[in-house]
């Protein structure tokens, strides 16, 4: 079997492994796997940021939190869904846009530290203007979307839905990176001095690998929003972002597969090893620091190398010119 | 008709240090105009205030007329001016035929065909040929990083014609690769020259490689044109 069909397989697997499992799992673990699927979706917006534009951002969890408020300040007004969807993401793409604006004005490091003091700000608007945001207390009764009149507010339902809109920008995703785009996006990462040389406006598409990954943030929290059907500002501190950056490196940065690995072991695994207690956090982090030190590829990037070793045939090298 | 690349008065200072010191010369279309000089002569930095990639101190760039003074590398590009690097800049971690394809994408259609349109913007063909014509065949699907030196030096190059560019300034095109390679380079060179009327300009150390290529010659000694 060669490495795509692998893929495909692979892929397949999962898909229908995601559709089947549902019905093994308590309510508790059908949340966790909702939870689940909404974070990859942050994930991948993050990982187009990092891993195609090799920008490190510390506010995809202000996005996703943006997303988040969005939603409940407008369904609990009577708004229907899909204006949570079209706000939050037009919201988060223009501020993801404006940051990195003023990021590339400067220099490259400058990002991590804008977006630190970005999500530090938006955190303290939750927290503090309680006339929007209800302050600590939060914002309740956030209503479930429905579908052509079909509730989907039921958790079944519910987890099926954000299962669609993780296939929905997952595909989105796949078709961006194997249009020109995504090259482009390859090459900025790669080697930018050269990407300019080339013709590639790399200000404008590092600012649209931004946007996009902040737009998908705020796609992320509309969907967390209505799982919780409640929004407080707790969640959406540095931690989140910090952690959806783990995530991504864990998983494998730039990699397509790599968030929903990076999502599972963080998300997922911990309930697996409540068992374990704090002490997963410290395998956790160990096991990040192995993977940066020996397989920075993450561990999409050891899946990879070894579907490599197992299907590759023995090669014949071709004869190089000196 | 105005040169089609015309350098006035170029200077670009790093601190106390002139490192390109009013440089002024013209080439008209279908030259190859050689510029040698020894290392630290200021042959790169020439280059890259050409191209916009360093912002130049004092002086002006026209190209076919037309100020590019402080335009950006990307920008200049479009407009028809098209380099390569003393060492080979590449995707590394692309295929050669990705690497050549990415050379030529942001010069086909708008931002938006290129999100729609089709993965290789239409230059498969182009890329093709191109590694036909640098010798690649056979490495179309190989990581740049994996070539040897020789075949990283005939990439760059090869990337530098995908986009069909007015002028080409070639920095060091022949360094480090061996004589049977260079002799190939100069013939690709002569051939584009003559078949597409292209135009070059040739950063080189030593005149050799440039000696039978070149149409004139320019002599780069501490940032001052000399002779």
């Amino acid at each position: 079997m060669n490495p795509a069909a692998l893929r495909y397989a692979t892929a397949g697997i999962g898909a229908l492994v995601l559709i089947a499992v549902p019905f093994g799992l308590t309510a508790d673990g059908l949340h966790v796997l909702t939870l689940w699927a909404l974070t990859t979706i942050a994930a991948i917006g993050l990982n187009l940021t990092l891993g195609q534009a090799g920008q490190v951002s510390l506010g995809q969890g202000a996005f996703v939190g943006i997303g988040a408020y969005l939603t409940a300040l407008v369904t609990t007004r009577g708004w229907p869904f899909p204006a949570a969807y079209v706000l939050a993401f037009a919201a988060c793409c223009a501020l993801g846009w404006g940051l990195g604006y003023c990021a590339l004005r400067v220099r490259r490091p400058y990002l991590p530290f804008l977006t630190l003091a970005f999500g530090a700000f938006v955190f303290l608007i939750f927290r503090n203007e309680e006339w929007l945001t209800g302050g600590m207390y939060g914002i309740n009764r956030v209503p479930r979307p429905s579908l052509l009149g079909l509730s989907l507010a039921g958790p079944f339902a519910f987890y099926y839905f954000c299962l669609f809109n993780l296939v929905v920008v997952a595909a989105a995703v796949w078709w961006l990176r194997r249009s020109p785009w995504g090259r482009a996006f390859a090459a900025l990462r790669a080697n930018p001095r050269r990407a300019e040389a080339v013709g590639l406006d790399t200000r404008l598409y590092t600012l649209m690998a931004i946007a996009l990954g902040a737009g998908l943030g705020g796609v992320a929290g509309v969907l967390y929003a209505a799982l919780l059907q409640y929004v407080d500002p707790t969640p959406f501190s540095l931690t989140m972002s910090v952690s959806l950056l783990l995530m991504v490196v864990m998983g494998g940065s730039g990699r397509l597969l790599g968030p929903f690995l990076g999502a599972a072991v963080a998300v997922v695994l911990p309930e697996g090893l409540r068992f374990a207690q704090n002490y997963y956090l410290f395998g956790y982090a160990l096991a990040v620091i192995l993977l940066m030190a020996f397989w920075p590829t993450g561990l999409i990037g050891i899946a990879e190398r070894l579907a490599t070793a197992l299907t590759k045939p023995r090669a014949v090298p071709a004869k190089a010119p000196r | 008709m105005s040169a089609l690349l015309s350098v006035h008065n170029l200077t670009k200072r790093f601190g106390s240090t002139r490192a390109v010191d009013g440089v002024s010369f013209e080439i008209e279309r279908g030259e190859i105009l050689a510029v040698v000089g020894p290392t630290g002569s200021g042959k790169s930095t020439l280059f890259d205030c050409i191209f916009g990639q360093t912002a130049p101190s004092a002086g002006e760039v026209r190209l076919d007329g037309r100020a590019i003074t402080g335009l950006r590398a990307c920008e200049a590009s479009r407009l028809g001016l098209a380099r390569t690097f003393q060492g080979a800049q590449l995707f590394a971690d692309l295929s050669v035929r990705e690497n050549l394809i990415a050379a030529g994408q942001e010069h086909r259609g708008s931002l938006w065909s290129r999100l729609v349109g089709a993965p290789d913007a239409g230059l498969a063909d182009t890329a093709a040929e191109m590694t036909t014509f640098f010798r690649l065949d056979g490495f179309a699907e190989r990581r740049a990083g994996r070539l040897s030196h020789s075949q990283q030096k005939l990439l760059d190059i090869a990337m530098a014609f995908m986009a069909r560019p007015r002028l080409v300034l070639l920095d060091e095109p022949a360094r480090g690769v061996d004589e049977e390679v260079s002799a190939h380079l100069r013939e690709r060179l002569r051939a584009i020259n003559a078949q597409a009327g292209a135009t070059f300009v040739i950063i080189e150390r030593e005149p050799d490689f440039v000696a039978s290529l070149a149409t004139r010659m320019l002599v780069l000694v501490e940032g001052r044109v000399v002779a």
